[in-house]
């Protein structure tokens, strides 16, 4: 949680002074070096009381862009989406509560996924649906073998 | 609509003033918005959408079809703007799911300073916001509504707010509740 301090002053340079301060080259090689870890916890780790979710994601976004990597980020988020709702893996059991974990894990992801993607992540979602992975998958990375099946890359 | 509420500040009245003066906007379509009074900005009515010949000028992002409501704070005179979690343009949406009396959506405001609030909604950048859905209302009804259709069934209203939670948590928004003033 921040203090509200987290879009006073010049947020991005404060974002990019803390990456290169732990040495790495890129906001990605940071997230990369922490798979599956919550976007709010990447945040927390980078600026626990001035630096926010969204705008980790926002600037992972960006460097996607400029990598022409979107799909992967897209994927990215999914998988730390999944750990922070999921950190079991995938329910066996879709009671109401399992179902509700699951319900918010795609509903944030949906809302995070840039318009370009939209429809590509409806259609994962109608997948997940009609063919609900295994219980206990647990994504660790964007290059997940059922993840890259569902999304795979386009741009290359 | 899915808008935001854009804080109108001093550097927006000074921009319509411009337009005028340049002849881009008559003075009726900017007087239908705006009335200003001895320094103070309000809108004419508030919750209610700009001209169509202001939306025209600003260009029309979803931020500008959005832009209404200011006060002392959006006219940048000290007084810390409130503004609804639970968007209030959905009001009767959350109406529906449980947030009624005592636990109305004008239960669950903040308070915002106004640089916040525009780097909320994208740094008044829309173009930025219509490429990246950043922008809070539109980002927390599109995670209700997508987690409903998941779930297949209505969310209760404590998954309402155990979804708000974490958005407020993603954007950096302390959990400080506020009653709505009213405007």
């Amino acid at each position: 949680m921040t203090d509200g301090r987290a879009w006073q002053g010049n947020w991005k340079a404060r974002l990019y002074e803390r990456v290169r301060e732990r040495g790495f080259p890129s906001l990605t090689a940071f997230a990369e070096a922490r798979p599956a870890v919550p976007l709010h916890a990447l945040a927390e780790e980078l600026g626990k009381d001035d630096l926010a979710a969204v705008q980790v994601l926002s600037e992972l976004l960006a460097e996607a862009e400029r990598r022409k990597e979107v799909t992967r980020f897209v994927r990215d988020v999914l998988v730390r989406e999944l750990s922070q709702s999921l950190p079991d893996g995938w329910p066996a059991v879709l009671d109401d509560a399992n179902r509700f974990k699951v319900a918010k894990a795609l509903g944030r992801w949906s809302a995070y996924t840039p318009e370009t993607h939209q429809s590509r992540a409806e259609q994962v979602r109608a997948a997940l649906r009609t063919a609900p992975p295994p219980p206990g998958w647990r994504p660790l990375g964007p290059d997940d073998e059922l993840l890259l099946m569902l999304l795979p890359d386009e741009e290359a | 609509m899915m808008g935001s509420q854009l804080i109108v500040t001093a550097e927006w009245v000074e921009m319509m003033r411009r337009l005028v003066q340049a002849g881009v906007l008559s003075v009726s379509a900017v007087s239908a918005a705006v009335r200003i009074h001895a320094g103070q900005v309000m809108m004419a009515q508030a919750n209610q959408d700009l001209p169509q010949g202001v939306r025209d000028a600003l260009g029309d992002g979803p931020e500008v079809r959005a832009m209404h409501e200011t006060g002392k704070a959006g006219a940048g005179m000290a007084e810390q703007p409130q503004h609804h979690v639970l968007p209030d343009e959905h009001r009767g949406w959350f109406e529906k799911r449980g947030f009624t009396g005592a636990m109305s959506i004008d239960q669950f405001c903040v308070e915002l300073e106004v640089a916040e609030h525009q780097a909320l909604h994208g740094g008044g950048n829309w173009r930025k916001g219509r490429m990246w859905p950043g922008e809070w209302n539109r980002m927390i009804m599109k995670t209700l509504r997508d987690a409903e259709a998941e779930a297949g069934r209505m969310l209760t209203r404590n998954e309402i707010l155990n979804i708000v939670a974490e958005g407020m948590r993603d954007y950096g928004i302390p959990m400080n509740f506020t009653r709505w003033r009213g405007r």
